[in-house]
């Protein structure tokens, strides 16, 4: 499903006499939550089911700081994330029935060695299977507690990159809150209104339109030309309406968003942030190789049990006892 | 030497400022959002969430008491009141500016 803004004759009205520059913040916030209405970072819920509220902040619903508390938020769940052990209790739980069937099948043999030694197994196993089971309720118990933090802080890392900021405390300047802008905006307006009145006294008693017409000075940008710089960031951030744009603006529909939406950010420091980036990415490349080779060498531990657990031959089993070897 | 009056500004994210100027119905609302903000600041990373939510129920509290908020409102929700596409209206600015 894709959104597209609709403005209301009430907002219509307010649109009147808004300044280009927050004009196009807001179109800009707009399209933002048409991309996802619900997502969090961008509007909140109100209890009216349906009305969603919105501020302009830093140039989006939340500021810089309060996009880096939601990161931090996230990293300190994952900090505590416990190790995720559901592969393993697959494993173990798989390999505890089998050595409950070889025991079972080794009795109805008469095997009785057999049937201690595949008995012992299943009972070693029925009590990692418990351990396991304990870790993997914990897992998902702070999977399930922490899934959203973690999915918000996720969205909020997104949108820091995608500002060019890099998370990082104390720095966010503060927003200036909406109320304030509001009033500080129906001041100017007020005041505006106030200082052409005379004008529109005079244009109504020489018959002259109102407003007046807009006369293009000489060398100055076509109109056409400066709205059109600032189409992508509305086009871009709204693929349903770029689908069905017929102007100019639909060829650049492939232009990344990032490009297309965001003013370029000055060359001082953005190298920095990259080197920044790249050695942290770096460093999860190598803590996420170093957990995965230790989840693999567990997984094939128990994939291990299971093959030995699986395999029949009858010399073998009388040779044998790897499990209680391997346990 | 002369004693002046202090100016008194009231805070804008002053939770009981806000809740004196909601309109009654959006109170309970506003009294839930606040609460699980506040939960939520008992972690210091939390903070930032209550001001925005504070800072969001101020405007709130600013267009919830402008004449014919509620009646915008459920135009806006019925689909039934005047109105143009966002982008209609970026066309029209256009063509007008």
């Amino acid at each position: 499903m894709s959104y597209r803004p609709y403005l209301e004759s009430g907002a219509l009205r307010q649109m009147h006499g808004l300044p280009e520059q927050g004009f196009d913040m807001l179109v800009t916030l707009l399209a933002r939550i048409c991309d996802d209405p619900y997502d969090p970072v961008f509007s909140a819920p109100t209890g009216v089911p349906r009305r969603r509220v919105a501020d302009v902040g830093d140039f989006g619903a939340m500021s810089r700081g309060e996009l880096e508390a939601r990161v931090l938020e996230g990293d300190r769940a994952q900090a505590t994330a416990p190790r995720d052990t559901s592969s393993q209790l697959r494993l173990t739980s798989q390999a505890e029935a089998n050595a409950w069937r070889q025991s079972a099948d080794a009795e109805a043999e008469h095997d009785q060695v057999q049937a201690e030694n595949a008995k012992s197994l299943a009972a070693a196993l029925a009590a990692e299977t418990s351990r396991l089971e304990t870790a993997n309720a914990r897992y998902e118990d702070w999977s399930a507690r922490t899934a959203s933090t973690r999915e918000i802080a996720g969205k909020a890392k997104a949108e820091l990159q995608r500002r060019g900021q890099e998370p990082s405390a104390g720095e966010a300047p503060e927003p200036q809150s909406m109320s304030t802008w509001w009033r500080e905006f129906q001041a100017h307006a007020d005041a505006a209104d106030r200082a052409i009145e005379p004008e529109h006294q005079a244009a109504i008693h020489d018959g002259q339109p109102w407003p007046p017409e807009r006369k293009p000075k000489a060398g100055h940008e076509e109109p056409d030309a400066a709205a059109s710089g600032r189409e992508p960031q509305l086009e871009q951030s709204r693929p349903g309406i770029a689908k069905t744009s017929t102007g100019p603006s639909a060829s650049k529909s492939g232009t990344p968003e990032s490009e297309a939406a965001e003013p370029v950010p000055a060359n001082d420091g953005r190298a920095a942030r990259l080197d920044e980036l790249q050695a942290r990415a770096d460093e999860a490349a190598r803590r996420i190789d170093a957990q995965r080779a230790e989840l693999d060498a567990s997984s094939e531990h128990s994939a291990r049990i299971e093959r030995e657990a699986q395999a029949e031959p009858e010399a073998d089993r009388q040779a044998e006892t790897p499990y209680e070897m391997e346990l | 030497m002369v004693a002046q009056p202090v100016e008194h500004h009231e805070d804008p994210l002053d939770p009981q400022r806000i809740l004196r100027e909601l309109p009654g119905r959006e109170r309970a609302n506003f009294l839930a959002a606040y609460r699980e903000a506040l939960d939520g600041a008992q972690d210091p990373a939390g903070w930032g969430n209550l001001r925005r939510v504070l800072r969001l129920w101020s405007g709130m509290a600013i267009a919830a008491n402008r004449p014919g908020f509620y009646e915008a409102q459920e135009a806006a929700l019925t689909g039934t009141g005047g109105g143009m596409l966002l982008e209609d209206y970026i066309q029209m600015r256009r063509t007008q500016a």
